[in-house]
C-alpha cells in the first residue's frame, strides 16, 4: 500500500553560542550585511527617493479685466496706448486712445474652471494713422489647488511686428504655465500674487515694458503666451478702428512638485523591500550552510534525539 | 631602251662642240652610249682616240605609292593616301579601283601586278609575298553562299584581266566595298591624294575577306609620260562583325511580352548573352536555343560569351582604399581583390499591367492612401451641398441668378475681403440666410472707372421694374434654388455729393487734438460721420424703373461719377423662397488719379493734356499752380468733340497752360522739356476710398397690419435675442416700463434737450448759478397705475460710449450692450481751467451725459422676453440702487428758485452736499465719470442640450472720481488758471484729456440657491486637494479615472473584489 505525504512541519534547530565568539561575531556581519546591502543596492541603482514629482491641473484662471496697450505707428513718436490703469493713461494722455474691449471667458467643458478668454479691442484710429506693431499686456489670476494652493497674477504679453499697416490682427494661443522650480507639495504660494504692472505707480518707469518684463522674469513661477498663428490683417477702411482679436486659452498644466514625507518614504520603503527579501533570503541560506556545516562553533539543540547518540 | 642616234659632220674651223640628235625608239633598262669622231683626212680625229666619255641614258619614271601598304580594318570605312615620289609638275590623274581577292595568293598576286587599263605595265614592285595571311579563316569561304560567288567573279575577272587587257575600269561591284571618288588630279605642287574606301551597310552577316585597292594613271587621261601606267595597290585585310541591332520583326514571339528577369541570385541571369533576339536564332550565337543543328554548323565562330554583370561598390573596402577616413582597422580587414565573378545585386522585377482590368487590380493591392495632386477638375465654381438635390433654397446654399439671354445660371455676389487682406474679391457668392457685410479699401486708379468695375451700379442686382430703356436684360435672381423663377427685386439709389465717410481723410491728431481747445459732448448724439440714408436723396434719375449709369471719368476734374460707394441687399425670404430683394445703394463722385495711358475712347468733349508738354512762354510760369491738375484748355472743346486725342505735337502750345513745376520751368530755357511727367505730378495723391458692402435677411411676415391709411402692411417684426434664453452675442433686451400713467405716456419726449447748451461747457452765466438747488432729489414712488408696455425702442436701451475719431466724446456715439460679452470702452473729454471753475456745474454736465446711457429701467430677463408682459422683464438699478423711475420734465419743477434755465434733472437726483473742497478751484471732487452696468446672469436649465441663459437683474453706477488738473510739465500751465496769461505762458487756456467710461460686467449667479457646503468642503474647486479626497479613496473604479471607459474600470474593480472574495472563502485563513 502505497504511503503518501499527509502533512510536514519544519523542525527549529536552535545554535547557541556565548557573545564573544567567532560565531556571534559572524551572526553581527550577516545580520548587519542583510539590512545594508540591500539599501546600498536601492540607493546606488539610482531613483532611490523620489525626490520630484509631477501631476496634471488645469488651473484656473481669471482674466482680471486689466489690460495694456500699446500701438506703435511708423515714427518713434507716432503711438497710441490704452491701459486700465488710469495712472498710466493720465501719464500718456496724448497718446491716449479709447478703444471698445470685449471680453469674454469660456468654459467649453463645463467643468466650473474657464477653458479660454476671448478678447476683442476695437480701437478708434484716424484715417492718418497707422499700425504697425503692437503690444499688449492682460493680466490673469493664476490659481492652482491640487497640491500647493498657488495664486498669482500673470500675465500673457501679446505682440506682433509687421511691415505693413494693420487693419485687424487675430491670434489664438495658450497661456503656459512656466515654473523654474518644483512647487510645494502642500501650503500656499502666493509669493507672486501682487501685481504684474503696478497700478497705483504714478512713475513712468513702472509702466515700461522692459522693467515689467524684468521683473517678471524673476519670478520662479510665471505664464506665458505662445501662439504659433498669429495674422496680420492690412487694409484698414475708412474710419475703421483696428481690431485686435485675441484667443488666450488656458491648457491643463503638468506641474511639478517636490513630494512630501511620507510620499518618500512610502516609495523608498517598495524599492527597499524587493532588495531585502532577496538578501535575507541569500544570507539565511548562507547561515544555515554554516551551522549545517559546523564551520563555526555553536551548541546545538535539536528538538529530538539523533539515533547515533 | 633603244635609241637612235644620227651622225653629225664637223666642218674645219667651225666650232668646237657637235650637237648630237637621237629619237628614243624604246624604253627600257638604262644604256650606255659612247661617241666616237672620225676625221676624214688628217690626223687630228681618229677613231682609236678620239672616243668621248660614255653617256647613260635612263627613262625619267614617277613613283606612286598607296599608304599603308596593308591596312587592317574593322570598320565600314577607311581612309588611304595615294602619294608621288615629288611634288607633281604637270596634272597628273590617277584612277582607282577595288577588288576582292579571293585568296591570300591571289590577293598578293594582284597587289604585286597591279593592273592598269588598257596595258598591263608590270614593272617591278614592292613583294607582298612577305604578308602574312590574314588570321582565322579568311580562307574559309565555306561559310557564307555571298563569298563563294564573289570568289567565283573575281576568278572571271582574274582570267579576264590576265588573259585580255581589253577588261575596262572600273570593273563591275564583285567586292561590297566601293570608292565614292574613284578619280584623283594631282595639280601641279601636288603630293598626295585622300582616298575614302566605305563598305555598302548594312552588315547583316560577319564579314572577312580580302580587298585591294588598286591605282592607276592611265595613258589615256594623262599627258605627262612620267606616271603613265604607273600603279600602285593596297591591300585591305577586313574583319567586320554584323551590326548587333535587335531585329524585331524576325522575332516570333509576342514584342509585348516582356521577359520577367529572375532573381539573380538563384538563376544565372544571362545563360546567353548574344541572345539577342527572342524566338529568332541569332547569327553566331552557338548558346541560342532558338538555333537549330543545322543553323549552328553553318556558324564560322561562336561569339565569345560577354561577361556581364557590374562591378560592385567595394572600393572602399578594398586595400586599395586610400581614403582618410577609413576605419582603424581597416588596413587589416580590408578586401584584396583579383578577379571577380561578381554579379551585383539584383531586384525582382514586376511584369508591366498590359490590361486596364489588371492595373485596376494592381491599383486595388496598393497601400496607397489615394492622395494625390490630381487635378480635381474644377474649372467653375462648383457648389457643394447636401441639400442641393431638393428644391428651394436652405440655410447656406448660394443665392443663385440667371442670366436671360444665355439662361445661364450664376450666384449672386457682392464684394467680399478675401482671406488675409481688405482687398475684396468679387467671387465669393453670397449664402441664403447668411448675414455679411463687408468693406473693401479702393485704390484711387481710374482703371476702376469702367462698366464692368466694382464701381459700376450696372454689375450690381438691377431692379425687375426696370423698362428705361425698353426690354432690358438684367440679371435675374432665382426665387427658389432648382427653378428658373426670378424673384422680385427693388432698387433705390441715393445720390450723395459728400463722399468723406468713404474717403481715407487726411485728418491728423494734430488736428483733432488743439492744444487750447476744450472737448465736451456733442450737440446730439448724431454722429456726421455715419451714413445715414435719410439723409440722402434718391438720385435725380432714379424712379425706379430707369437702368443706372455706368461711372464716367472726367478727364477735367479727374472724377469718376456715379460710383456705387455703398450696396446693401436686404433679401426678404419665407420658407426656402426669396420673396423680394431690396437693393439700396449709395452712388457718389469720387476722385481717382489720372492713368496716362488710359484716354477717353468715345466722344471726348475735351482734348486731354498730354503728359510732356512744352510750357509756352505765354503760360502762367511764374506761379506755382496748386491746380496744376487742370491742364485741360476750353479752346479746344469743340474741335475735339468728334476727332480723336491730338497727338501731342499737334496740339498748339498756345493752348497749354502750364503744367510743370513753375519754379523749374522760370530757370530753365523754356524749350527745355520738362523733367517730371504732369499726371505723376498732379494727379497722384488722392485718398484711397473704401466701399461698404452687406446683406442681411428679413422674414417675410405673413401677418399683415392695417396702418394709418387703412392698407394692409406688413406686420412689424421684433428681433428676439434668444428662445427662450439669450444667445450669447445678441442684443441685451433693454426699455422704459410704461405704466397707466396718462401724463407720462402721452408726454415722452426724450431725451431732453439741454437748453444751457449741454454739450459745451462754457454755459450761459443763468446756468452755473443754482444747480444745486435745481438738482434736488426727485421723487423715488414708484409709478401709478399698471402696466402697459415695455417701449424697447433705441432710445430707451442700456448704451455704450463708441469712441469715434481720436476718441473724443465730442465725436463719440453709442452702442448697444449685447449679451455675455464684458465691455470696457469710454471716451474723452478736454477740459481746462474754465471747466474747473464750478464744480457743480460740471458734475451735473457729467451726470447728465452719463444718465444719457441708460435711459431705460427694464431688462428683458430672457432672450424672447415680451413687451406687454410685466413678468418677463427686470428692474435695472439706478446708481443709488432704487429701481429707476422716469420722472419726465414738467415746467413747475423746480419752483423755487428764481428763473432757472437749467432743466431739472431727469434721474432721480441724490443729495450732493457742497463741500467746502469745492472750493478748491481746479479740483473737483465726487464727479461721475463713467458709469458701470452689472449684469447679473444665471444658467435657467437646459433646452435641446443647450444651456439657457436668463438675465436676473442689472444694475448701474457711477465711477466716482476726483478731477484735477495736473500740475505737472508742461501741463502745469494750466495751474496758473487765469494768470497764465500774466505769465506770459500763453494767451489762451490749455486743456488736458480726461477718461470718461462705461463699463459691463457679466456675472454670472446661481439659478438656485445653492445648499451651504460642508465645511471640509469649504473653498473646495473640484480638485482632489494632495489626491487623498474620499471620492478617489478607490480611483481606478470610479468616474475619475481618465484610463479607460467607467463601466468597464467598475467591472474590472467588482471582478477583482469577487476574486478576492473567492479565495478567502477557499482558503479561510482566519481558521
Amino acid at each position: 500500500m502505497a504511503v503518501f505525504e499527509v502533512y510536514s512541519h519544519p523542525v527549529v534547530v536552535r545554535y547557541r553560542a556565548s557573545i564573544c565568539t567567532k560565531t556571534t561575531i559572524f551572526m553581527f556581519i550577516v545580520f548587519g550585511l542583510t539590512l545594508v546591502v540591500p539599501f546600498l543596492v536601492a540607493y546606488t541603482s539610482e531613483g532611490f527617493w523620489v525626490k520630484q514629482s509631477v501631476y496634471l491641473e488645469q488651473p484656473y484662471v481669471s482674466y482680471k479685466h486689466q489690460l495694456l496697450m500699446v500701438l506703435e505707428g511708423t515714427t518713434a513718436t507716432e503711438y497710441l496706448v490704452w491701459s486700465t490703469y488710469h495712472n498710466y493713461n493720465m501719464l500718456e494722455q496724448q497718446r491716449l486712445r479709447i478703444p471698445i474691449v470685449k471680453s469674454r471667458e469660456e468654459d467649453t467643458n463645463r467643468d466650473g474652471k474657464p477653458d479660454k478668454l476671448l478678447i476683442n479691442i476695437e480701437t478708434p484710429m484716424l484715417d492718418t494713422e497707422q499700425v504697425y506693431s503692437l503690444h499688449l499686456l492682460v493680466i490673469f489670476e493664476y490659481q492652482l489647488f491640487r497640491f500647493s494652493s498657488l495664486t498669482m497674477e500673470s500675465m500673457a504679453y501679446i505682440h506682433y511686428n509687421s511691415p505693413r499697416p494693420g487693419a485687424m490682427f487675430t491670434v489664438d494661443g495658450e497661456l503656459q504655465f512656466k515654473q523654474n522650480y518644483p512647487l510645494p507639495h502642500r501650503g500656499i504660494v502666493d509669493t507672486y500674487n501682487y501685481p504684474v504692472i503696478n497700478g497705483d505707480s504714478i512713475y513712468a518707469a513702472d509702466y515700461q515694458l522692459t522693467n515689467i518684463f524684468r521683473d517678471y522674469m524673476d519670478r520662479n513661477e510665471s505664464t506665458t503666451f505662445v501662439s504659433a498663428y498669429p495674422v496680420w490683417v492690412s487694409g484698414k477702411g475708412a474710419g475703421k478702428p483696428f481690431i485686435i482679436q485675441a484667443t488666450i486659452r488656458y491648457p491643463e498644466e503638468t506641474i511639478l512638485y517636490y513630494p512630501g514625507f511620507w510620499q518618500l518614504i512610502k516609495l523608498a520603503w517598495i524599492q527597499y523591500l524587493a532588495v531585502l527579501l532577496i538578501f535575507i533570503f541569500i544570507f539565511g541560506r548562507l547561515k544555515t550552510f554554516v551551522f549545517q556545516n559546523h564551520i563555526l562553533q555553536a551548541a546545538i539543540e535539536r528538538p529530538f534525539k539523533l539515533r547515533s547518540e | 631602251m633603244l635609241l637612235r642616234f644620227y651622225d653629225e659632220t664637223v666642218l674645219v674651223g667651225d666650232s668646237t662642240g657637235v650637237k648630237m640628235t637621237y629619237d628614243v625608239i624604246e624604253h627600257g633598262d638604262p644604256v650606255v652610249v659612247e661617241c666616237t669622231a672620225v676625221s676624214h683626212g688628217g690626223t687630228q680625229y681618229l677613231a682609236i682616240t678620239s672616243s668621248g666619255d660614255p653617256a647613260t641614258f635612263t627613262t625619267d619614271v614617277g613613283m606612286v605609292r598607296l599608304i599603308p601598304l596593308i591596312n587592317l580594318v574593322y570598320k565600314t570605312r577607311m581612309e588611304a593616301y595615294l602619294v608621288l615620289d615629288e611634288p607633281a609638275d604637270t596634272d597628273v590623274a590617277f584612277t582607282c579601283n577595288v577588288v576582292s581577292a579571293a585568296s591570300t595568293t591571289a590577293a598578293r598576286g594582284i597587289a604585286n601586278n597591279p593592273v592598269c587599263n588598257p596595258i598591263v605595265f608590270e614593272r617591278p614592285t614592292r613583294d607582298f609575298s612577305d604578308i602574312s595571311p590574314p588570321s582565322n579563316g579568311t580562307n574559309d569561304t565555306s561559310t557564307e553562299a555571298s563569298t563563294t560567288v564573289e570568289q567565283t567573279t573575281f576568278s572571271a575577272t582574274g582570267m579576264t584581266l590576265r588573259s585580255t587587257t581589253a577588261q575596262p575600269f572600273p570593273f563591275n561591284g564583285s567586292t561590297s566595298w566601293y570608292l565614292p571618288v574613284s578619280e584623283f588630279e594631282f595639280k601641279p605642287g601636288d603630293i598626295y591624294q585622300t582616298i575614302e574606301v566605305l563598305h555598302h551597310s548594312p552588315l547583316s552577316f560577319a564579314t572577312q575577306e580580302l580587298v585591294v585597292l588598286t591605282c592607276c594613271a592611265p595613258y589615256q587621261n594623262n599627258a605627262n609620260p612620267k606616271y603613265i601606267n604607273d600603279s600602285t595597290a593596297l591591300l585591305m585585310v577586313v574583319d567586320l562583325t554584323e551590326d548587333m541591332s535587335i531585329n524585331w520583326t524576325l522575332s516570333s514571339t509576342d514584342p509585348t511580352l516582356e521577359t520577367e528577369i529572375p532573381n539573380t541570385a538563384y538563376v544565372e541571369l544571362a545563360p546567353c548573352a548574344c541572345d539577342m533576339t527572342a524566338g529568332h536564332c541569332d547569327t553566331g550565337c552557338c548558346c541560342d536555343v532558338d538555333c537549330t543543328d543545322s543553323e549552328l554548323e553553318t556558324f564560322s565562330a561562336c561569339i565569345p560569351g560577354l561577361p556581364g554583370g557590374q562591378d560592385e561598390e567595394r572600393y572602399q573596402y578594398t586595400c586599395e582604399n586610400v581614403n582618410v577616413y577609413t576605419s582603424d582597422w581597416h588596413p587589416l580587414l580590408c578586401i584584396e581583390i583579383t578577379s571577380t565573378p561578381y554579379l551585383g545585386l539584383y531586384y525582382d522585377t514586376k511584369l508591366g499591367v498590359r490590361d486596364i482590368g489588371s492595373y485596376r487590380d494592381t491599383l486595388a493591392d496598393s497601400d496607397h492612401d489615394g492622395y494625390s495632386y490630381a487635378d480635381p477638375g474644377r474649372r467653375y465654381g462648383q457648389e457643394v451641398h447636401p441639400d442641393l438635390a431638393t428644391e428651394g433654397y436652405k440655410q447656406g446654399i448660394a443665392v443663385k441668378t440667371r442670366y436671360p439671354m444665355t439662361s445661364n445660371e450664376g450666384f449672386l455676389s457682392l464684394p467680399m475681403p478675401s482671406s488675409n487682406t481688405h482687398d475684396c474679391t468679387w467671387m465669393s457668392p453670397i449664402r441664403y440666410l447668411v448675414d455679411a457685410n463687408s468693406s473693401c479699401v479702393q485704390l484711387p486708379l481710374q482703371s476702376l472707372c469702367t462698366s464692368s468695375s466694382m464701381l459700376s451700379a450696372q454689375m450690381y442686382v438691377i431692379s425687375t421694374n426696370v423698362d428705361q430703356p425698353p426690354c432690358p436684360t438684367v440679371t435675374k435672381v432665382i426665387s427658389e434654388h432648382g427653378t428658373t423663377d426670378a424673384a422680385p427685386v427693388t432698387t433705390k439709389y441715393y445720390c450723395t455729393d459728400d463722399v468723406t465717410a468713404f474717403q481715407q481723410s487726411d485728418l491728423t491728431t494734430r488736428e483733432i487734438f488743439p492744444r487750447f481747445e476744450p472737448s465736451f459732448f456733442p450737440d446730439n448724439n448724431t454722429d456726421s460721420s455715419r451714413i445715414d440714408l435719410s439723409q440722402l436723396s434718391r438720385c435725380p434719375w432714379d424712379d425706379g424703373y430707369t437702368y443706372p449709369p455706368a461711372p464716367e471719368y472726367d478727364f477735367d476734374s479727374f472724377i469718376c461719377s456715379y460710383a456705387v460707394l455703398s450696396a446693401q441687399y436686404n433679401i426678404r425670404w419665407k420658407g426656402t423662397a426669396i420673396v423680394l430683394l431690396e437693393a439700396t445703394y449709395i452712388l457718389g463722385n469720387i476722385t481717382l488719379d489720372l492713368d496716362p495711358e488710359i484716354e477717353p475712347e468715345e466722344s471726348p468733349e475735351y482734348v486731354p493734356a498730354p503728359p510732356d508738354l512744352i510750357p509756352t512762354p505765354t503760360a502762367s510760369l511764374t506761379t506755382r499752380d496748386v491746380d496744376l491738375n487742370v491742364t485741360t484748355p476750353d479752346i479746344t472743346t469743340d474741335s475735339a468733340t468728334t476727332s480723336p486725342p491730338l497727338p501731342p505735337s499737334t496740339v498748339p502750345p498756345t493752348t497749354q497752360q502750364a503744367t510743370t513745376e513753375s519754379a523749374n520751368a522760370t530757370e530753365t530755357p523754356i524749350t527745355a522739356p520738362p523733367t517730371t511727367k504732369v499726371p505723376d505730378v498732379t494727379t497722384s495723391g488722392f485718398p484711397s476710398f473704401t466701399q461698404f458692402f452687406s446683406v442681411y435677411y428679413t422674414y417675410q411676415n405673413e401677418l399683415q397690419d392695417e396702418n394709418e391709411d387703412g392698407v394692409l402692411e406688413q406686420a412689424e417684426i421684433t428681433e428676439r435675442s434668444g428662445n427662450p434664453g439669450y444667445i450669447l452675442g445678441k442684443l441685451v433686451l433693454t426699455g422704459r416700463g410704461i405704466y397707466e400713467q396718462p401724463s407720462i405716456v402721452e408726454n415722452i419726449t426724450y431725451p431732453v434737450e439741454f437748453n444751457c447748451t449741454g454739450n459745451s461747457t462754457i454755459d450761459p452765466p443763468e446756468c452755473n448759478e443754482t444747480i444745486a438747488t435745481t438738482m434736488s432729489p426727485i421723487g423715488t414712488e414708484t409709478p401709478e397705475g399698471g402696466y402697459i408696455i415695455t417701449n424697447t425702442s433705441d432710445q430707451y436701451r442700456l448704451k455704450l460710449w463708441n469712441p469715434g475719431a481720436g476718441s473724443l466724446c465730442d465725436e463719440s456715439d453709442y452702442m448697444d450692450v449685447y449679451f455675455g460679452q464684458d465691455v470696457a470702452s469710454g471716451c474723452l473729454i478736454r477740459l481746462g481751467w474754465t471747466q474747473f471753475q464750478n464744480c457743480s456745474e460740471l458734475r451735473y454736465l457729467m451726470e447728465q451725459q452719463l444718465q444719457q446711457l441708460f435711459p431705460g429701467d427694464n431688462i428683458g430677463k430672457r432672450g424672447n422676453a415680451d413687451v406687454n408682459v410685466e413678468d418677463e422683464w427686470a428692474t435695472i438699478f439706478n446708481p443709488v440702487d432704487n429701481p429707476y423711475v422716469p420722472v419726465e420734465p414738467s415746467t413747475d419743477v423746480p419752483t423755487a428758485e428764481p428763473t432757472s434755465t437749467l432743466p431739472p434733472g431727469k434721474d432721480i437726483y441724490y443729495p450732493e452736499p457742497i463741500s467746502n473742497t469745492d472750493e478748491i478751484i481746479g479740483t473737483c471732487y465726487d464727479i461721475p465719470t463713467g458709469i458701470n452696468i452689472e449684469i447679473l446672469t444665471a444658467v435657467a436649465g437646459q433646452f435641446r442640450g443647450m444651456q439657457q441663459l436668463e438675465i436676473v437683474s442689472a444694475r448701474v453706477n457711477y465711477t466716482r472720481s476726483t478731477m484735477r488738473l495736473n500740475c505737472i510739465g508742461p501741463n502745469g500751465v494750466s495751474c496758473y488758471g487765469e494768470y497764465a496769461s500774466s505769465y506770459n505762458f500763453t494767451d489762451e487756456e490749455p486743456v488736458q484729456a480726461f477718461l470718461v467710461s462705461s463699463t459691463v460686467t457679466f456675472i454670472s449667479v446661481p439659478a438656485v440657491e445653492p445648499e451651504a457646503p460642508a465645511s471640509y468642503y469649504v473653498n473646495d474647486t473640484n480638485v482632489c486637494k494632495y489626491d487623498t479626497c474620499a471620492w478617489e479613496a478607490f480611483y481606478p473604479m470610479t468616474v475619475h479615472n481618465k484610463g479607460g471607459y467607467y463601466q468597464q474600470n467598475l467591472a474590472y474593480g467588482l471582478f477583482l473584489i469577487l476574486l478576492i472574495l473567492v479565495c478567502f472563502y477557499i482558503s479561510k485563513p482566519w481558521w
